[in-house]
């Protein structure tokens, strides 16, 4: 691993962040020599997605994760009496209050054990927790000496439980026959045929346990003696972690607009090759008062169909987005609210509290005294968004988790002559005493490499050039048995809880195996929330922080509801079987002490989608090479020819449109003809199209006036 | 190179990859297999993601899609999703270079780690021209790829252009058993790329 790098390159970027590895990507495209390091043994940093187990790992060794166990490094030989160095930060994780927990007892030794291997983890029943509190000097040896296993350096931390033999069990169980033969890595295929069966299964579980509490009521003391009728409400520990390697949980969820930045950067640079995505289906909210979360109408098709929203409201809804879709045309119709609140522009417009609420929380996803102008053009990036990639959606997800997105910009990177080292920790910056400016850095085998520009992720500062550490994001991810609202099909469900009492505003996405985020009849839900606390030192419980999101979306941890069997509680929710919680923390750049050609790349924050990173990567491109284009098309293959003196790039594919790209909608849902409209109707609501006749004319005539 | 490939009609798009360590010929496996050409000198395979090459087995046109780590194996820092979605892995090694062979195990664990549990592995010994050089026995090489379970262990020179495309072949030959004995349904068309025809692969049966 310490095999010696060039000398010398033209960038020199540390951490493999999104935006670090977007900026790779593009430095590499048009030429520049680029060294891409990470001290980490995984690609992402706070971006990066992990298996359950890994992710158990890191949230009880965030302090001692990054141990260093190189020889120590002779500066004086490397640093001449012109330079000056800067230390890198001894601590380079920005996770803190990390916990984990699982909820699943283990498996009693009455459970006849065919077909079920052990994994090498051991825990106590009920509740693991593993937690590594940065806030608080709790000797994580003690509080959590289950399942925590030291690595080693050499190890894989995206996946170092090698010795864990899986591959002889319940994997097989979802390869129904005839499909057994299944091309591997399809996961679509997979997902068709799983769907049925997970159904299925969901059905003869349900039955199993209604019988199984008919079953406690008659008999309790047969049980022992009759394990095969005894089926517990969860599955247990064991069978739980069998599949570990199929959860793919990120460190920062978020979904992309369908017009986004990233979306359009991945068609342009051809990165999207390396990816494929899932559309978020649908848009959940609790209304205040309720407590049950309910579809939010976003496209015209969902008005039309929406049971939640009265015929007079549908009307006003649609005339209301058609205008935002549109606002820049219609002056006079905001004009005397643009510098006040956004809701009091939305009353003005007679529209409903609960169409407020809508409008507010899921289309704009801003708050209450967001200013008009901000609301409007938030609400029209998500109209804008709206039916690029399906007719109702406007957000998509990457398959795999939000740690892909990272790895296929490194991929680029590569592609176009990247040197990647992961495993590789600088230990500090070399820079000109004089210029200021940054000749190199030192890495932790001693070796001092050259650069013109230093691309940094913002937890690889050097200490002097940092001003403060804030909680950024505090965050929960829930692993549950069913979906948080139950339907036909898999869904995949972007959520706002509005802000109740002292209870902050939760941003939660859920998805599950659809999306390869976890193995089936599982969920992943990713709740966040901005950080109330304002003392960053204070030790904050983030159970209690999301306590009214969970109360709101789960029935309960599954060891409460064993314990509870007989209550009757909401069968409907969910029941959460893992869960972690932690903050991300971000810390402020102290410019001053930063030299000139260093760049700070931000940590992933509270924001839902990629523009923050994709603008940052932009911004310090343009800086780097003034007039280079920004991650041009990278060719196709069969646009390389080849001779005998090897490869050649036919064309840089800068002069090429893409030939294929999908065709786009327009402008949005709602800058659509009237006839798409027709199309789109259901036949179930005709009565209703009818009624709502003025609609469609609303619509057409909207589209008429900026025709 | 038939500038049309990429439009012809097949039957199964099988996407590999190729992995083992640096210098043990992996570029150049693809490039003789790709356009029978064998060049010398690496120094510029800038910009080179994958190649596309199509077959025919049993009757039924096959698409390779052949993917090159892109330089990345050098400090083994291949990404995780080098590997998603990939119908077969050719691992190869260097005859004359035991550290090559040695290192198979390591690219087989990756292999079991990041790959789905049913993808094909075929294992090469590169350069077996240089019989002068070799460090390896043909029987320690075959026993470690039993021991794997690949498909086959098969000798190459991608400058003599021993076995190459019989390599291939055969890693088509057995995704297309495979596959052709299952019974796949159209996949529900939830999936996407955002633009590019040439996203991960999927076979359709015919």
């Amino acid at each position: 691993m310490d095999e010696v790098l060039p000398e010398e390159f033209d960038v020199i970027l540390i951490g493999t962040g999104l935006p670090e590895s977007v900026l790779s990507g593009a430095l590499s495209r048009i030429g520049k020599n680029v060294l891409h390091v990470d001290s980490n043994e995984y690609y992402g940093g706070s971006w990066a997605s992990f298996n359950i187990k890994t992710f158990d790992k890191l949230m009880s060794e965030t302090q001692m994760h990054q141990e260093d166990n190189s020889n120590p490094v002779n500066l004086e030989a490397l640093i001449s009496e012109d330079e000056e160095f800067l230390l890198m930060s001894a601590s380079q994780q920005n996770l803190s209050n990390c916990q984990s927990y699982c909820y699943l007892s283990k498996q009693p030794d009455w459970v006849v054990a065919t077909n079920v291997v052990e994994p090498n983890v051991v825990a106590e029943p009920d509740e693991v927790e593993i937690s590594d509190d940065k806030d608080s000097p709790v000797d994580v040896a003690t509080t959590a000496p289950t399942m925590v296993q030291k690595h080693s350096d050499t190890e894989d931390l995206s996946c170092r439980d090698v010795d864990f033999e899986e591959r002889n069990n319940s994997d097989n169980d979802n390869e129904k026959p005839g499909v057994s033969d299944k091309q591997s890595g399809d996961p679509a295929k997979e997902k068709s045929t799983d769907n049925d069966s997970r159904n299925g299964q969901v059905d003869a579980f349900n039955n199993a346990t209604s019988e199984e509490k008919l079953e406690n009521a008659s008999d309790q003391s047969s049980q022992a003696d009759l394990p095969h009728k005894e089926t517990p409400l969860f599955p247990f520990y064991e069978k739980f972690y069998e599949n570990w390697r199929r959860f793919n949980l990120d460190l920062s969820p978020k979904v992309m607009f369908s017009r986004g930045q990233l979306v359009e950067l991945l068609i342009q640079s051809n990165v999207c090759r390396y990816l494929e995505f899932r559309n978020v289906t649908r848009t959940l909210t609790v209304l205040s008062g309720e407590n049950r979360l309910q579809p939010v109408p976003c496209s015209r098709a969902d008005v039309f169909k929406s049971k939640f929203v009265t015929v007079v409201e549908k009307r006003i809804l649609m005339r209301f987005l058609t205008l935002c879709a549109n606002f820049e045309q219609h002056p006079q119709e905001y004009e005397a609210y643009k510098d006040r609140p956004f809701q009091d522009f939305l009353q003005s417009k007679h529209l409903s509290t609960k169409v407020q609420h809508f409008i507010i929380h899921s289309i704009a996803m801003v708050s209450e005294q967001t200013s008009t102008m901000e609301g409007l053009h938030a609400t029209q990036k998500f109209l804008k968004s709206l039916g690029r990639y399906g007719s109702s959606h406007a957000f998509l997800c990457p398959m795999y988790g939000v740690g892909e997105l990272p790895q296929a910009f490194s991929r680029l990177s590569a592609v176009f002559g990247g040197t990647f080292c992961l495993r590789r920790r600088v230990i500090g910056i070399v820079a000109d005493k004089t210029s200021r400016a940054v000749k190199g850095v030192i890495d932790s085998t001693g070796q001092k490499i050259k650069c013109q520009h230093l691309v940094l992720d913002e937890s690889h500062l050097p200490d002097i050039c940092r001003s403060g550490f804030k909680r950024e994001v505090s965050r929960a991810i829930y692993v549950t048995d069913k979906s948080v609202s139950p339907s036909e099909t898999e869904e995949v469900s972007l959520i706002t809880l509005p802000p109740v009492g002292n209870f902050p505003l939760y941003r939660v996405i859920e998805a599950g195996p659809l999306c390869c985020l976890s193995p089936n009849n599982y969920y992943v839900v990713h709740a966040l929330t901005k950080p109330s606390c304002v003392d960053e030192n204070a030790i904050v419980d983030l159970k209690e922080t999301f306590h009214s999101a969970e109360k709101t979306m789960f029935a309960g941890t599954a060891a409460e509801l064993e314990i509870a069997n007989n209550n009757e509680s909401d069968k409907q929710k969910p029941a959460v079987l893992w869960a972690a919680y932690f903050n991300m923390m971000s810390c402020g750049v102290n410019n001053d002490s930063l030299p000139g050609n260093v760049y700070v790349m931000s940590s992933p924050g509270f924001e839902l989608g990629f523009d923050k990173a994709m603008n940052e990567a932009r911004r310090t491109f343009e800086i780097i090479c003034p007039d280079e284009e920004f991650l041009p098309r990278a060719p196709e293959p069969e646009e390389i020819v080849f001779d005998d003196e090897g490869y050649k790039s036919e064309n840089n594919g800068n002069s090429r449109e893409n030939p294929n790209e999908q065709p786009e909608a327009g402008n949005g849902d709602y800058m659509e003809t009237e006839e798409d409209l027709q199309e789109e109707e259901e036949p179930d609501v005709q009565g209703l199209i009818d009624q709502e006749q003025g609609v469609g004319d609303h619509v057409s005539d909207g589209n008429g006036d900026n025709a | 190179m038939n500038p049309n490939n990429d439009t012809e009609p097949y039957d199964y798009l099988f996407k590999i990859v190729l992995i083992g360590d640096a210098g043990v010929g992996k570029t150049c496996i693809v490039q003789r297999f790709k356009s029978g050409v064998w060049v010398e000198s690496q120094a510029s395979t800038i910009g080179v993601d994958f190649c596309m090459k199509s077959c025919e087995v049993n009757g039924k046109k096959i698409k390779l899609q052949v993917w090159d780590t892109a330089g990345q194996e050098r400090f083994r820092t291949i990404t995780q999703s080098y590997y998603r979605s990939a119908n077969g892995v050719v691992c190869a090694f260097d005859l004359t270079r035991q550290s090559t062979f040695l290192n198979v195990e390591k690219w087989m664990n990756d292999v079991s780690k990041f790959c789905e549990e049913n993808v094909s592995k075929l294992l090469i010994g590169n350069k077996c021209d240089l019989t002068e050089e070799r460090a390896v026995s043909r029987e320690e090489c075959a026993k470690v790829g039993s021991y794997y379970s690949v498909v086959d262990y098969i000798e190459t020179s991608a400058k003599d252009n021993t076995n190459i495309e019989a390599s291939f072949i055969k890693l088509a030959t057995v995704l297309l058993e495979k596959h052709s004995s299952s019974n796949l349904q159209q996949e529900p068309n939830t999936v996407f790329g955002l633009g590019s025809r040439t996203k991960p692969v999927k076979s359709t049966c015919c």
